[in-house]
């Protein structure tokens, strides 16, 4: 169920002002005006986004909302890697190309004061964060903000400086060993070690996920973590983007969706055995 | 919005709807705040999902791949069961103030009918749609679909535990739709809505597998309008009955497209999903045509193709 204080959503025409590669060639930095969009959006929200007048993708894309410019707070920055052909097109938008976007969608995270806020992001998983990072910085001022970011390589360590530059601790860390920690994200918050008063964020792939979980084992329940899902719609109408979840004391668990009652899920109720993984090649922004 | 002399109303039989658009089944719920992107009010009518006797769990996912001209789903008819739905769904609909018509599917004739006897007499119920033709799930369905006795011993069952309006809901996939559709007309129904998905595979070729785990799956959107509105001007001219259309329908074109064929009214289902703004887009699109085309009321269009 929604939360009773989210604002209705918003279908609106943003216009494209920018499209760059984020520093690597398969991740794109979106530059939108969409100032409906962009003043209630908050951090872990998503929107579907279509280029109009294009026959193809038929769908919209669920997208992250990485963050709204400070010096023009009608600006949104969505920030994805082109997995398929539909997202391919997205990357490829020129400037003043209209974009429909519908959102701002889903249940955020929640900010709490903490200690230490720590956001931990596999590969395009660090999308959500700066904006989270600012919201923090605004809520819970002078609390330490660390963010872990994993990949299997350099080249897959997105947002990095932009993070840096708001004042987040970044702390890198990539299976090749190409860049910072040699090692997955998980291990590298093992080795960044947690506090009582730590509050978790993750966003990445499920397995990424799924191995956060049983490092965290009880303390999961408490991490704040992004799913992603296939869906059609992004509000609750297709019903593609089930996730099974289970509550203390609940055998199997249920379905909520993604679009709906997540993206934001406490990890600890994710039951990763009865939700399969994402498959690149089947996700609808992989198909023709 | 429209007053009763609109020339946006329509009627499936007896029943007055205010706008030829409804939505499709398993494509509209209202747990979602739509204040400001669709006026409910301004819907001619609510098909809600397929309500089945127990909760179904539906399909792991993926559920949907896009594909050219549309989607393929395979939800495999999720739903919280007769109890759920009627404690927790109907009350909202029902608030709705707009022609509630409920869904019901099953894997025998017995649980169709245990459906409709608990929908039909209730006056918030406007009519029953009987789901005989979801391509994504294991029972009851082929048979329904392969021949029309079966799908007949169905709806008489429905006839004989309830008096109220009753859509039957075809599959484009059965052979001789005509045969379905006076099969279903002999047995009891009032109107039929013609049709569901069509079925349809997508195919990861390098894993050597379905993009979707059961394989075939439902695949709607404006790629099977054309094979849609043919089977609805067939099942026109096979019965007596009127005929909802749904199939690819997203624009005002596609409304008189289906009414000219010979649809009283159509669902919308995809599109929305695509654009949540799509019933107002269309509705607006209507009265233009009404306004600066002067082509009167829309009742006057249903079954007007020449042949």
């Amino acid at each position: 169920m929604q939360q009773p204080d989210r604002p209705p959503m918003i279908v609106e025409e943003g216009v494209v002002l920018g499209s760059r590669p984020a520093g690597t060639a398969d991740c794109t930095l979106l530059s939108l005006r969409s100032p409906r969009v962009a003043a209630r959006v908050r951090p872990g929200q998503f929107v579907m986004a279509r280029l109009l007048r294009r026959d193809f993708p038929y769908l919209g894309r669920p997208l992250s909302v990485a963050d709204v410019d400070p010096a023009d707070p009608e600006v949104l920055l969505l920030v994805f890697t082109a997995v398929g052909a539909g997202t391919r097109r997205l990357a490829e938008a020129s400037p003043g190309d209209a974009v429909r976007l519908v959102g701002p969608l889903g249940n955020g995270f929640t900010i709490a004061p903490a200690a230490e806020h720590v956001l931990i992001a596999g590969g395009i998983g660090v999308a959500p964060f700066p904006l989270l990072a600012r919201y923090i910085a605004r809520l819970d001022p002078g609390a330490q903000r660390v963010c872990l970011l994993g990949a299997a390589t350099r080249t897959g360590l997105h947002l990095a400086a932009r993070l840096r530059a708001l004042g987040v601790v970044v702390e890198t860390a990539t299976l090749d060993g190409s860049e910072g920690f040699r090692g997955n994200v998980v291990e590298r918050l093992a080795a960044h070690g947690l506090h009582p008063g730590s509050r978790l964020y993750a966003c990445g792939p499920d397995a990424m996920l799924a191995a956060l979980a049983r490092h965290l084992g009880p303390t999961s329940d408490t991490c704040q973590a992004a799913l992603e899902a296939h869906m059609a719609c992004g509000f609750g109408a297709c019903n593609a983007c089930v996730i099974t979840v289970a509550d203390p004391g609940e055998s199997g668990g249920h379905h909520e969706l993604a679009c709906l009652q997540g993206p934001v899920f406490a990890l600890g109720r994710v039951r990763w055995e009865r939700t399969p993984p994402v498959c690149v090649a089947a996700r609808p922004s992989g198909g023709p | 919005m429209h007053d009763a002399s609109s020339p946006l109303e329509v009627a499936v039989g007896d029943l007055r709807l205010r706008s030829p658009l409804l939505t499709a089944s398993g494509t509209f719920n209202l747990k979602t705040d739509l204040t400001g992107v669709l006026d409910v009010r301004g819907l001619g009518g609510i098909v809600t999902k397929t309500v089945t006797r127990k909760p179904r769990p539906g399909n792991p996912p993926p559920r949907i791949a896009e594909v050219p001209g549309g989607l393929l789903n395979s939800i495999g008819l999720e739903n919280e069961g007769l109890e759920g739905f009627r404690a927790r769904e109907l009350p909202r609909f029902a608030a709705a103030g707009v022609p509630l018509i409920v869904s019901i599917g099953g894997d025998d004739a017995g649980e169709f009918a245990e459906l409709a006897a608990a929908f039909g007499g209730r006056p918030e119920v406007a009519a029953v749609e009987i789901n005989v033709s979801c391509p994504n799930v294991d029972r009851g369905t082929a048979a329904f679909a392969a021949r029309p006795a079966a799908m007949a011993r169905v709806v008489q069952a429905c006839r004989d535990a309830t008096r109220a309006r009753l859509w039957v809901k075809l599959s484009p996939e059965s052979p001789d739709l005509w045969a379905f559709a006076r099969a279903a007309e002999e047995a009891g129904a009032s109107a039929l809505t013609v049709a569901n998905s069509h079925v349809g595979l997508a195919v990861d070729w390098r894993r050597r597998r379905p993009v979707l785990g059961r394989g075939a799956a439902g695949y709607t959107g404006p790629g099977i309008k054309p094979l849609t509105l043919r089977l609805v001007q067939t099942v026109a001219g096979a019965t007596r009955l009127p005929v909802v259309g749904a199939g690819g329908v997203e624009s005002a074109d596609d409304v008189m497209d289906y009414l000219v064929a010979g649809a009283s009214a159509v669902e919308v289902g995809t599109a929305y999903l695509r654009h949540p703004g799509v019933f107002a887009d269309i509705t607006a699109g209507l009265e233009r045509f009404v306004q600066e085309e002067g082509i009167g009321r829309l009742q006057d269009w249903v079954g007007t193709l020449a042949s």
